[in-house]
């Protein structure tokens, strides 16, 4: 085996050498270049994933935000509806109190006009009776010529004056 | 200075300026082409002559500064001469690996001491191609062998980074280490161990040994040899191609004598850079199915 | 060698768009291949040399 080209109580130094090798270079490359690159790339992509959920989480609570205001927007639309719908509807109310009320006043003005009327044609008729049975008593003295007590002459006066007033009024 | 190859020299600096004359008159001639690829086509024959002529001048320069070949001579070792250092005699292939892990520190010195620090969010060169590397073989490790653990893409990024600068010390002239036996064993040798340390860590040393053992007892020898055949494969792989590759360029360095000046080049545009690098890729992801073999 | 190249240039014209996944798929076929040749070239350099 002499003319193989290697002498062969040397070969495993050789061997042993290589290995030394690979494993320092395996050593050197892992702690200087391959352990910084993965320790930035990781830390990278962790603070891309940190900015994403915050990100996502932002746009989560201004949805919330947004559809609280949708909801408030929608709720007030409601409640001024609503109250509009009350104020038509105690105007309504006021307007028919206010209408009833004129109205009463305006019956009982004309029910006491016409009392008054009834009152003051009671009254004068009254007075014109008064009147009349006067110039009778006046009358009839003077045709008489003496005094008549009052009670006949009342009498007579009221008989007189009621067929007079009768004929009056069915004339 | 010889007559002939002063004769030389003069005739083929002559036949360069006759075919540039010639290029030229074509380009001008073929200016008014709408056709570009047919324009080209045209222009291809003085094309070809400026360049053997160039390359003929540029040789016969070269060894008349140099002063020529000593001889067409090819000599071929399995095993790379030996270094007498001190007590020892090493292959000349390990002094190369050595000097090329100390390259390499160097290198990933330099990076750690002034590149890293300058790392920003978004990258850029160097650092986008460091990063796109260091993310390959970490998701090239994860698909093929598991997720077993984060020493595992280390160790593959480092054998790359080994394999491609043997390449380039091939480009340099020398021997390359992976030509040498005793070097690609012993990168075999580590992936056998890390796959018999995998296996152990993931089934219990029993499990393994069970693991060898099934279906049935029979075959236990079988899948031990088998188990022994695959770190052996990957040495005789990786050495024979690198071989190989350095066999057919001293082949061609040698057959060409003085001449030999642009071919080489371009010849070492495929075994220098292109083949070794195939072969990394090879041996990577064969080393990863054989832990995960062993893991399953 | 030739006839795993057929395939692939078969599957390549099927699905196109594929053609990276089955390149590299090509490679390392080809380069498994190979190794078999190449064990042999070995075996021969070591009988040689003796």
């Amino acid at each position: 085996m002499e003319s193989l080209g290697l002498d062969i109580t040397k070969v495993p130094i050789d061997l042993v050498l290589n290995l030394l090798n690979i494993v320092l270079l395996f050593l050197i490359v892992r702690t200087l270049a391959y352990k910084p690159i993965r320790k930035f790339m990781d830390a990278r992509t962790e603070r891309v994933n940190a900015e994403a959920r915050a990100a996502g989480e932002k746009a989560a609570e201004a949805e919330k935000l947004k559809a609280e205001y949708a909801a408030l927007l929608e709720n007030g639309e409601a409640v001024k509806q609503a109250q509009a719908d009350e104020a038509r509807k105690a105007a309504d109310a006021e307007k028919d109190r206010i209408l009833a009320e004129a109205n009463a006043k305006a019956a009982q003005i004309v029910r006491e006009a016409r009392e008054q009327a009834q009152k003051e044609h009671d009254e004068a008729l009254g007075a014109m009776r008064q009147d009349v049975v006067d110039l009778a008593f006046d009358i009839s003295e003077k045709l008489l010529e003496h005094s008549i007590t009052d009670d006949d002459t009342k009498k007579l006066a009221d008989r007189l004056f009621d067929s007079r007033v009768g004929g009056e009024e069915s004339a | 200075m010889n007559i002939v190859t002063g004769i030389k020299l003069a005739a083929s600096a002559v036949v360069f300026v006759v075919f540039l004359v010639l290029w030229c008159k074509k380009r001008h001639d073929t200016l008014s082409e709408p056709d570009p690829k047919k324009a080209k086509k045209k222009r291809r024959l003085p094309f070809f002559g400026m360049v053997i002529s160039a390359w003929f001048f540029v040789a016969c320069v070269v060894n008349l500064v140099t002063g020529g070949p000593k001889g067409i001579s090819l000599e071929l070792e399995m095993f790379s001469p030996r270094v007498q250092i001190g007590p020892l005699s090493v292959a000349r292939t390990t002094l190369t690996a050595y000097v090329l892990m100390l390259v390499i520190a160097v290198l990933c010195v330099l990076f750690r001491v002034f590149a890293y620090p300058r790392f920003r969010d978004e990258p850029k060169g160097l650092q986008n191609a460091l990063e796109a590397a260091v993310e390959f073989i970490d998701k090239f490790t994860r698909d093929t062998a598991g997720d077993l653990s984060p020493a595992l893409p280390a160790y593959m990024f480092s054998v790359a980074v080994m394999l491609i600068g043997c390449a380039a010390s091939e480009l340099l002239g020398q021997r390359p280490p992976t030509s040498d036996l005793l070097f690609t064993f012993s990168l075999a040798l580590c992936t056998f161990f890390l796959l018999n340390y995998y296996g152990v860590r993931k089934k219990g040393l029993f499990g393994r040994v069970k693991s060898l053992a099934s279906p049935s007892p029979m075959i236990m020898p079988m899948r031990m040899l088998s188990d022994v055949a695959a770190p052996v494969s990957l040495a005789c792989r990786l050495f024979g191609n690198m071989l190989g590759g350095m066999i057919v360029m001293d082949l061609l360095k040698n057959s060409l004598g003085g001449y030999a000046v642009g071919v080489t080049t371009l010849a070492g545009l495929y075994f220098n850079l292109f083949h070794p690098l195939i072969q990394t890729y090879i041996f990577i992801i064969l080393s990863l199915t054989f832990i995960r073999e062993a893991t399953e | 060698m030739g006839f795993a190249t057929s395939k692939a240039v078969d599957a390549t014209a099927r699905q196109p768009e594929a053609s990276g996944k089955i390149n590299s798929i090509l490679l390392l076929g080809l380069a498994l291949a190979e190794s078999t040749a190449i064990y042999s070239f070995v075996i021969a350099l070591i009988l040689a040399v003796k």
